[in-house]
C-alpha cells in the first residue's frame, strides 16, 4: 500500500473521498442525474418499509386485524341471517298484502252482494257495526 | 455467481428463508427497480405505486422463477410489464391511447417538483414520450440505464438485431428534432 503511495504522482484534494462519498450518497438518493428526475428526501427508506410491510404484515398487529376481521364477520353473518329472513319473509307478506289489496279492490266487491259481503265480516264486527247505526 | 443466484433463490422459495431473503432483495433491488420503471411512467407516484406492485408480484411468483434467465432480468421482466400494464389501465380509463396518456405526463414535467431538468432535459423528455412504446423502453433502458443489448435482449424477448434497430430509429428520430 504505501510502495503504491510512493509511485502515484497524482494529488487529489483533502477530504476528497469523504466528499465524493457524500455526493454520490447523495445523488444515489435524490437524483437520478442524467434523466433529472428525482424522489423525496429519504424515499427508499420508506418504499422497502412499505413494501415489506405490504407482504410481511407484523405478527403483533396480525392477531389484532385477526380478531377485528372475527368480530366484524360475525356482526356481517348476523346482518346476513337477518336479511335472508327478511328478504324470504317480506316478498311473502308483500305478495299476500297486494293479493289481498286486489281482492278488496278489484272484481270481488263490485260482484259481491249484501249477504256475501256480510259473511266476510265477523260476527262482533257486524253487531259493533249495528248497534253503532241503531243509535239515535 | 451462478451457484450463488441459485443458493439465493433456493432461501426465496423455501418458508424458512423467505422473509429474510426478500428483505435483502427488496434492500438489494429497489432502487434500480424503482428508477426503470420512473423512467417508463415519469411520475413519481406512479412509479411508486408500480414498483410496489412489482414487488408483490415477485413475492408471489417466486415459486414459478425456473432459473431459465438471471433473477436480475426476471424481476426487470416484471417491472416493465407492470409499467405497460399500468399505462394501459391509466391511458384507457381516460379514453386515451397509451402515446397520448404518456406525451400529456411528460409535458406536465416542467412543473413537477420532482424533475430537476433545464429546458433541454424538458424537450428530450417530451421527443422520449413522442417514441412508439418499443423504441421509447429501449431507448430509456439504453441511453439513461446503460444497459447492454444482450441484457435488453433478455428482459425484451427481443433479439438484439431488433434493438438495435429499434434503439437506432429511436436516436435518429430524436436527434432530428434537437436539431431542428
Amino acid at each position: 500500500m504505501t510502495d503504491f503511495n510512493k509511485k502515484n504522482p497524482f494529488k487529489i484534494p483533502e477530504n476528497y473521498f469523504q466528499e465524493l462519498e457524500y455526493l454520490l450518497t447523495e445523488n444515489t438518493e435524490n437524483i437520478n442525474v442524467k434523466n433529472n428526475l428525482s424522489t423525496p428526501k429519504g424515499y427508499f427508506n420508506l418504499l422497502e418499509e412499505e413494501i415489506l410491510k405490504e407482504i410481511y404484515p407484523e405478527k403483533k398487529s396480525l392477531s389484532n386485524v385477526r380478531k377485528i376481521t372475527i368480530s366484524i364477520t360475525s356482526i356481517a353473518a348476523s346482518f346476513l341471517i337477518l336479511f335472508v329472513f327478511n328478504t324470504f319473509e317480506a316478498p311473502k307478506t308483500m305478495t299476500e298484502d297486494q293479493a289481498f289489496n286486489d281482492y278488496l279492490e278489484s272484481y270481488y266487491l263490485e260482484d259481491l252482494d249484501s249477504y256475501e259481503m256480510l259473511s266476510m265480516i265477523e260476527d262482533s264486527e257486524i253487531e259493533k257495526i249495528v248497534n253503532t247505526s241503531l243509535k239515535p | 455467481m451462478e451457484i450463488q443466484q441459485s443458493l439465493f433463490v433456493n432461501s426465496l422459495k423455501e418458508p424458512e428463508t423467505r422473509e429474510e431473503a426478500f428483505k435483502r432483495l427488496v434492500g438489494e433491488y429497489k432502487e434500480r427497480l424503482y428508477w426503470h420503471i420512473r423512467k417508463l411512467v415519469l411520475d413519481h407516484d406512479d412509479a411508486n405505486d408500480v414498483v410496489q406492485n412489482t414487488f408483490v408480484k415477485i413475492h408471489l411468483n417466486i415459486e414459478k422463477f425456473k432459473g431459465n434467465s438471471s433473477l436480475y432480468t426476471w424481476m426487470y421482466r416484471i417491472a416493465t410489464n407492470e409499467a405497460i400494464n399500468f399505462i394501459n389501465s391509466k391511458s384507457s380509463k381516460m379514453g386515451l391511447q397509451n402515446q397520448e396518456w404518456i406525451e400529456a405526463k411528460a409535458d406536465k414535467l416542467i412543473s413537477d417538483p420532482y424533475f430537476d431538468g433545464d429546458e433541454v432535459a424538458f424537450f428530450l423528455q417530451n421527443e422520449v414520450a413522442k417514441l412508439p412504446e418499443k423504441q421509447r423502453i429501449v431507448f430509456n433502458m439504453k441511453y439513461f440505464d446503460g444497459m447492454t443489448y444482450q441484457v435488453i435482449s433478455e428482459i425484451l424477448d427481443t433479439s438484439i438485431g431488433a434493438l438495435k434497430a429499434s434503439y437506432h430509429h429511436a436516436v435518429k428520430k430524436i436527434k432530428t428534432k434537437l436539431n431542428d
